[in-house]
């Protein structure tokens, strides 16, 4: 086969600039990636994004102002309707992890850039902290009580042997759930563009009347790219409601 | 999977190799020619993965806590109370407005009921100068009119004097024209007083 023709060449994490190691962290050698590359992209992105248009002065703001105003106000407006005022008190951290989704995926539409959602162990580990952090906030809020979300009001007792042990196990596999989607979702969206890109170039090649039908996977390429940016900023959405949704049930878990 | 194409172990794998590390990156570059499996699952990656996202993750809550947050926060803070200002500013004018429109309108009522008032005088003056007026001039044509009768009463009376002093004359002239001798003046006065009487 083709080296590199392969679209899940695309998911490669490589060493870029020097092929060193640049420190070893307990025992792991630590290499400046690609992956890790883009990390420090989708933050400095995030941040000039988030920070430099906005000016105290603009009670008429510009236009990049707009859209830090616009994901600012779209994220609380998640947190107050998901989680109430009580909320809130977290949306750094709810803003924070929608901001590096979204950028992740947005900069992962970028030709040549690497999607840094689209490896599970990153998006697994930021369903843990999503995980962790909801647990301890409800075990923090609740005490013992919080362990009520596993028994939902109303369940007669004849029942619990069954709801019970479902419920603990929907309540674990959250960050399975959590983190499997946004992989699952940015590993197909961009596959599927590579190989739609991939047919166009072996169409062409084949020539002739072959050359011709390339415009097919061309269309299609377009149209997936557009749905690719409908779901990059899907799936921060749903990263952020699903995170409010458990805050809020940390929240309120006595209340069940 | 990875060791038939890799001629060297990836970090991680079972085969302890001093000389791993220096190799990673040649490795993982060639890692798309094995053409097997997902990179996603290669557990090689993992650890720099999860090292850079912990940093990157920290870095980006802390620039977000610490500086774009509160900015924008303080912005939209900023321009909400602008706004309430402005929203109160035009409330307070328009109840201004009202108070001016309803100072207005009684301005108004007054004025009309002043001029109401003031053209009832006037009317009623008017009236009470043409009734003056007509008055007087009944009087003084009345006055016209008694004098005039007076006139006409005395003028009548004159010419009802004149009358039995010709009907005395003719009353004589008839009687000497058919008696020949002239009558007696008494008894032609008696006769005519006597049909003036009684006509």
């Amino acid at each position: 086969m083709a080296a590199g023709h392969s679209p899940m060449e695309q998911f490669e994490v490589k060493p870029v600039l020097q092929q060193e190691p640049l420190f070893q962290l307990w025992g792991q050698d630590i290499f400046l990636t690609n992956s890790a590359l883009w990390m420090i992209i989708v933050v400095l992105a995030a941040t000039a994004l988030l920070t430099l248009p906005v000016r105290m002065a603009g009670i008429i703001p510009g236009r990049a102002q707009s859209v830090a105003e616009l994901l600012y106000e779209f994220v609380a407006k998640i947190v107050t309707d998901m989680a109430g005022d009580a909320g809130m008190r977290y949306f750094p951290l709810i803003f924070t992890l929608f901001c590096f989704v979204l950028f992740s995926n947005l900069l992962g539409m970028l030709p040549y850039s690497f999607t840094v959602t689209s490896h599970i162990i990153v998006t697994f580990a930021l369903a843990m902290v999503v995980f962790v952090f909801t647990t301890l906030l409800g075990l923090w809020h609740n005490g013992l009580g919080f362990f009520k979300i596993f028994l939902p009001s109303g369940v007669p007792w004849w029942l619990w042997w069954l709801i019970i042990p479902i419920e603990i196990i929907s309540y674990l596999s959250r960050p399975i759930s959590l983190s499997v989607r946004l992989f699952a979702n940015m590993l197909a969206g961009h596959t599927m563009l590579k190989v739609f890109a991939g047919f166009v170039v072996t169409f062409i090649s084949a020539g002739g009347a072959f050359s011709a039908l390339s415009i097919f996977p061309l269309l299609g390429a377009v149209a997936v790219t557009a749905l690719e940016f409908l779901i990059a900023f899907l799936q921060a959405y749903v990263f952020t409601v699903l995170t409010c949704i458990y805050i809020n049930d940390a929240l309120h878990a006595g209340e069940h | 999977m990875a060791t038939d194409v890799a001629p060297e172990p990836y970090p991680g794998s079972p085969e302890p190799d001093a000389t791993h590390g220096t190799h990673e990156g040649t490795e993982a570059h060639g890692g798309a020619k094995g053409g097997g499996g997902l990179p996603q699952l290669k557990p090689e990656s993992f650890a720099g993965q999860l090292f850079w996202l912990a940093v990157t993750f920290a870095l980006l809550f802390v620039l977000l806590t610490t500086v774009a947050l509160p900015r924008i926060g303080a912005v939209l803070a900023a321009r909400k109370a602008r706004i309430k200002a402005d929203l109160d500013d035009a409330a307070a004018a328009q109840r201004r407005a009202e108070e001016a429109g309803q100072a207005l309108e009684l301005a108004m009522a007054e004025a009309r009921n002043r001029a109401r008032k003031l053209g009832e005088e006037a009317r009623e003056r008017v009236r009470a100068e043409v009734d003056a007026t007509t008055r007087s001039e009944n009087d003084r044509l009345a006055a016209d009119v008694a004098r005039a009768e007076a006139r006409i009463q005395q003028m009548r009376e004159a010419a009802l004097a004149n009358v039995r002093g010709i009907a005395t004359e003719t009353a004589s002239a008839v009687v000497e024209r058919l008696s020949g001798t002239a009558a007696d003046p008494a008894v032609i006065a008696a006769a005519v007083d006597g049909v003036l009487a009684r006509g």
